[in-house]
């Protein structure tokens, strides 16, 4: 049973760093909350996050998409921006995070800051060149999301808040696809791969492979990317992507736990990738990751 | 034998899908169930579970925790008088080993009770849980099956049972069956070929949704009231008189609404813990299970390993069968004689040959408990068999569906094995009296597409059929029984009291339509009571698919005796005939001009007659006619994932006559689902120390509805003789098919062959590359 001392509620972003800054003990920010009555944490306090303004999604005036930290996993799954954004690649990912219930509370701000390796939003945003907005007290820095992973369950941000996450219009464009292995439909992943390419006339410009529930972080599979990117389409046959794939599978460093082991991981890391880099290059439609369908597009 | 006279006359009352009677309560959210009504002064329990798998319990001192403001009380082993007895709920005499006391003195596996604390509250009584000292002796734990087999220097029992079931003190084995008929090592070297693989079942855990929960009191007279999530509230009282050294007078077990069972709850797996806590402190006592306790310490499926060795000629005919089974009981006995019996005799009759040999043998160890689990043993032995049937029909490069229409059981045959193997003694011979199989196989090929399987929805994926047929029973011959009384209110209502446990199924519905049924009223003016020892009949309980074949026919002649009384009285108001007085549409009538109401016969009986029409009558029957099903699946596997997506399911069922269709195809549903999730992915994980290492819904997987395929569900009507109105079962039989079936589709798509279960993706995944290799 989860006993709390004292239930904060902010009204405003300075005011939840504050109220989190103050002590005494130790606390923990709460929106949807559906992760932290799973495990809930040794804490004197909980932060309510939810009425300082950080639910909205929004397309910048040079068209970058900004989701707000508290936006729930529903709206991401289903607004306009999102799903049109990328071949709707992370409304996607959204989508198959947990089920109907939870997603209309949990938020794409708990899925990241909970930081664990299976974090189902992860993958995609890494493939899309993410970057996190954190606020303190009187300050707000931006920083890549590759860099906000520290560990299993840890990140960079030691009491700051996160306020959101921003797409560069430019990402917007390129073609995605994704796919999360499971045992059942409601499962965390074992295996997670997202793949998101910029298509530009006959070649590939920037080629991103991210990866999730293979390492102590949801990484980018940066040597295998290096091995597509900028490259003429008619040079990344078969055996190229299978090339690809294969130093994808080597970067990863999964584990061996009771849900799969870490030999079926790697391999499973190599056939994904090879998978979806072959359906985004032939510019598949079909967005249903989750399911045997895999492929997305833009 | 007892055979019902199966018409139907007036209105019909059965065969139609009426409301569930306590379907809009269970909507509304009315306090219906165990934990929604606390008695005032009510204590919170929890149990401190041992963090050994295998440990004697030396010494407690409970001495901090009672410091504890809000602790009442804290109870170990060596306050409370160790009487060996089973927490199996079987009727008398149990054929589960006496092997366990309310607080031993040895934990036996992880989660084992060492020590109860009650509490004012339930923080409280957690936070006790950590001030309790507790000094161990640590045992080597036994975890493996053939470990345990094999050595008789750790013993997790040491003591023999009192009436000389297991082997205690001597070794570890639980059980052993050894039944043949005819010579099946002889019979093999006359065949054309011996097929033999082995077949390795998981530990899973039926996850209900309302776990164990039980609160008890005294009441005003002194008596121990236990109102309690159970399937079994006779067996219930019974056992807790005997280790609580109380007369069954002085109890009451009440049965409120039951949120789900499929067998966990034919045990008494906590009300001897409240019912103790209450005696000590003359309090009211509440305990429930949290999920994780539900999957460390309530019950499991038995994991088996079963040796196949099948002996058949070039033509298909199958000359002899053999199963060797070794199944794995945990810490203590419950049903380990009973659910591996089931394990050969629910299934090898599916096949009648002259050579079946049937050995099991059931290990103590030190993993969690086993126990009964809707099926009762026949999913480990159908999944063998029916996986078994499609390798042996490789081997003789026969249709599979020819060899099973070849060897399969048919009307009038004698199930072999049955008279061999009872419920842990001699059974009654069984012969098929009513069998829709034939048309179940026909009409579930034709829903399936047997013959025009359909091409893969992707090019990376493969597609497959699979099918297996299952048999079940109908309660268990001469043994199980139960009681109903009927009485009529001057209103023309009546109320029925069953000792028969509703626990979801829908059996008060049933029963009551049956009542209905008989005294020619609608089922709405029937009103049921299940069950309460002080005021229903006895009952076995909700078990071994019984309740409306072997209760229905209580409720049937308790109607029925109640209706010739009423016919009695009718006849006496109007000097007509008894045997001619017809009863219908809420009417009694003799003839055009001589009619009253239900309301007014009953109001006349009351005031002018002055008798209660009421009757009780029991029913038991010494036949136990199987259900039959023929379940079909239809796959996709992505070969190089491992992935399994089941497109379709079909399940044609002949539960004899259904008196809820509706019912009885939700009993079907429900069971396939269950079934998915054997086949697919549910396994309670335990390592070599004797850890449950996923004991979560998080780890856990069952089915959720995002996992169902189309499934489609056809009920194929018999009409059982020995079955009032024809009936026979349908909660178990339909559990038993999908795993095989799913499993023999994945071979057909990727000609791999899985030989253990769950099929998750990475075993799919390495399967496929040995069977490359």
């Amino acid at each position: 049973m989860w006993e709390l001392k004292e239930y904060r509620i902010a009204g405003s972003i300075g005011e939840a760093v504050a109220m989190m800054r103050r002590g005494p003990g130790k606390g923990v920010y709460i929106a949807g909350g559906t992760d932290l009555f799973l495990f809930p944490p040794a804490c004197d306090y909980v932060v309510d996050i939810n009425h300082v303004g950080m639910s909205n999604i929004a397309r910048t005036p040079d068209g970058d998409l900004f989701i707000g930290a508290a936006a729930t996993l529903h709206d991401i799954a289903t607004c306009p921006l999102v799903t049109g954004f990328a071949g709707g690649l992370v409304s996607a990912a959204a989508a198959h995070c947990g089920n109907r219930p939870v997603r209309t509370t949990a938020t794409i701000g708990g899925n990241l800051c909970n930081a664990l390796p299976s974090a189902d939003l992860a993958p995609a945003l890494l493939a899309l060149d993410a970057v996190c907005y954190i606020a303190d007290e009187d300050s707000q820095e931006s920083l890549p999301l590759e860099e906000f992973f520290t560990g299993p369950r840890r990140t960079v941000l030691d009491g700051r808040l996160l306020v959101g996450i921003a797409l560069s219009a430019a990402s917007g464009g390129w073609r995605a696809a994704a796919r999360r292995l499971t045992r059942s439909a409601e499962d965390i992943a074992l295996v997670q791969v997202a793949v998101a390419l910029e298509i530009d006339g006959d070649r590939v410009g920037a080629a991103r492979i991210a990866l999730g529930s293979v390492a102590p972080v949801p990484m980018r599979a940066m040597l295998a990317e290096a091995l597509v990117e900028g490259e003429l389409i008619a040079n990344l046959d078969p055996d190229r992507l299978a090339d690809a794939a294969a130093i994808a599978a080597g970067e990863c460093e999964p584990i061996d736990d009771h849900r799969a082991s870490a030999e079926y991981r790697r391999e499973m890391v190599g056939v994904l990738t090879r998978r979806l880099l072959a359906s985004v290059l032939a510019g598949s439609t079909d967005t249903s990751p989750g399911t045997d369908n895999e492929g997305g597009a833009a | 034998m007892t055979d019902f006279v199966n018409n139907r006359a007036g209105g019909a009352q059965v065969g139609r899908n009426v409301t569930k009677i306590d379907a809009f309560k269970l909507a509304r959210g009315e306090p219906v169930y165990t934990d929604d009504v606390h008695p005032a002064g009510m204590l919170w329990a929890k149990v401190l579970g041992s963090p050994h798998a295998h440990a004697r319990i030396l010494d407690v001192d409970a001495s901090r925790a009672l410091a504890l403001p809000g602790v009442v009380d804290v109870a170990w082993h060596r306050q409370v008088k160790p009487i060996l007895h089973t927490r199996a709920g079987q009727s008398h005499p149990e054929p589960s080993p006496y092997d366990t006391v309310i607080m031993p003195d040895k934990a036996r596996h992880m989660g084992d009770r060492v020590a109860i604390v009650v509490a004012e509250t339930l923080a409280i009584a957690e936070q006790a849980l950590g001030l309790i000292d507790v000094k161990y002796e640590v045992l080597p734990a036994l975890t493996d099956m053939d470990e345990a087999l094999a050595r008789t220097d750790v013993l997790v029992h040491e003591v023999a049972d009192p009436r000389g079931i297991a082997e205690g003190g001597r070794s570890n084995v639980a059980a052993r069956i050894d039944k043949q008929v005819g010579d099946v090592s002889a019979a093999l070297k006359t065949c054309d070929h011996v097929v033999e693989r082995t077949y390795w079942l998981p530990r899973v855990q039926a996850s209900h949704i309302e776990p164990h929960v039980a609160i008890s009191w005294l009441d005003e007279d002194g008596r121990l009231v236990v109102r309690t999530s159970t399937q079994v509230p006779f067996h219930l009282r019974r056992i807790l008189a005997r280790i609580l050294e109380l007369k069954e007078a002085d109890i009451r077990v009440v049965k409120p609404r039951v949120g789900g069972g499929f067998g966990d709850k034919q045990e008494m797996v906590m009300e001897d813990i409240v019912a103790l806590m209450t005696l000590r402190t003359k309090r009211p006592v509440r305990l429930e299970f949290t999920r994780t306790e539900e999957l460390t310490s309530a019950r499991c499926r038995h994991p088996q390993r079963i040796v196949m060795t099948t002996g058949v000629m070039n033509d298909g005919t199958i000359i002899a069968n053999r199963m060797n089974v070794t199944a794995d009981t945990g810490a203590y006995g419950s049903h380990a004689l009973t659910v591996q019996g089931n394990t050969g005799q629910k299934v090898l009759p599916m096949y009648p040959c002259a050579n079946i040999h049937f050995q099991v043998t059931c290990l103590y160890t030190n993993n969690p408990i086993s126990g009964a689990f809707r099926g009762y043993g026949a999913p480990q032995g159908c999944f063998a068999l029916e996986s078994h049937i499609d390798e042996v029909a490789k081997v003789l490069g026969m249709d599979r569906l020819e060899l099973r229409k070849k060897n399969h059981i048919r009307l009038g045959d004698t199930d072999p094995l049955s008279a061999k193997l009872g419920e842990g003694r001699e059974g009654l011979s069984r012969v098929i009296r009513s069998t829709g199989l034939e048309t179940a196989i026909e009409m579930g090929c034709d829903a399936i597409g047997w013959t025009r399987k359909r091409p893969p929805s992707a090019p990376h994926l493969r597609r497959g059929l699979g099918m297996a047929l299952a048999m079940q029973g109908s309660g268990i011959a001469g043994v199980d029984w139960g009681a109903a009384t009927v009485k009529l209110n001057e209103d023309g209502s009546v109320n029925l009291a069953v000792g028969a446990t509703d626990i979801g199924q829908g059996s008060d519905t049933v029963l009551a339509q049956m009542c209905a049924q008989e005294l020619g009223i609608s089922y709405e003016k029937v009103r049921v009571l299940s069950s309460d020892t002080d005021l229903t009949p006895f009952d076995v309980g909700a078990y071994a698919s019984s309740t409306t074949y072997v209760s229905g026919g209580a409720v049937v002649k308790a109607a029925q005796q109640m209706r010739d009384q009423l016919a009695g009285v009718f006849a006496e108001k109007w000097a007509c005939p008894a045997g001619d007085v017809v009863f219908g549409d809420d009417n009694v009538s003799c003839g055009p001009d001589k009619a009253m109401t239900m309301a007014e016969l009953a109001t006349h009986a009351l005031y002018a007659a002055k008798m209660q029409p009421a009757a009780t009558a029991s029913h038991m029957s010494n036949e136990s006619p199987p259900p039959f099903a023929a379940q079909f699946a239809d796959v996709e596997v992505d070969p190089e994932t491992g992935e399994v997506f089941l497109r379709r399911f079909v399940s044609a069922v002949d539960c004899g006559t259904p008196i809820h269709p509706g019912m009885a195809e939700g009993q079907i549903e429900g069971a396939v689902s269950q079934a998915i999730g054997y086949a697919l992915f549910e396994e309670v994980i335990v390592d070599r120390a004797g850890k449950v290492k996923n004991p979560n819904f998080l780890d856990y997987k069952i089915a959720s509805a995002l996992d169902m395929p189309e499934m489609v569900t056809i009920l194929v009507p018999t009409m059982e003789p020995s079955g009032p109105y024809g009936v026979k079962a349908a909660g178990e039989v339909p559990i038993d098919g999908p795993a095989p079936a799913i499993v023999n589709a994945i071979c057909d798509a990727v000609g791999a062959r899985l030989c253990r279960i769950p099929a998750t993706p990475e075993r799919v995944w390495r399967q496929i590359k040995e069977a490359g290799e």
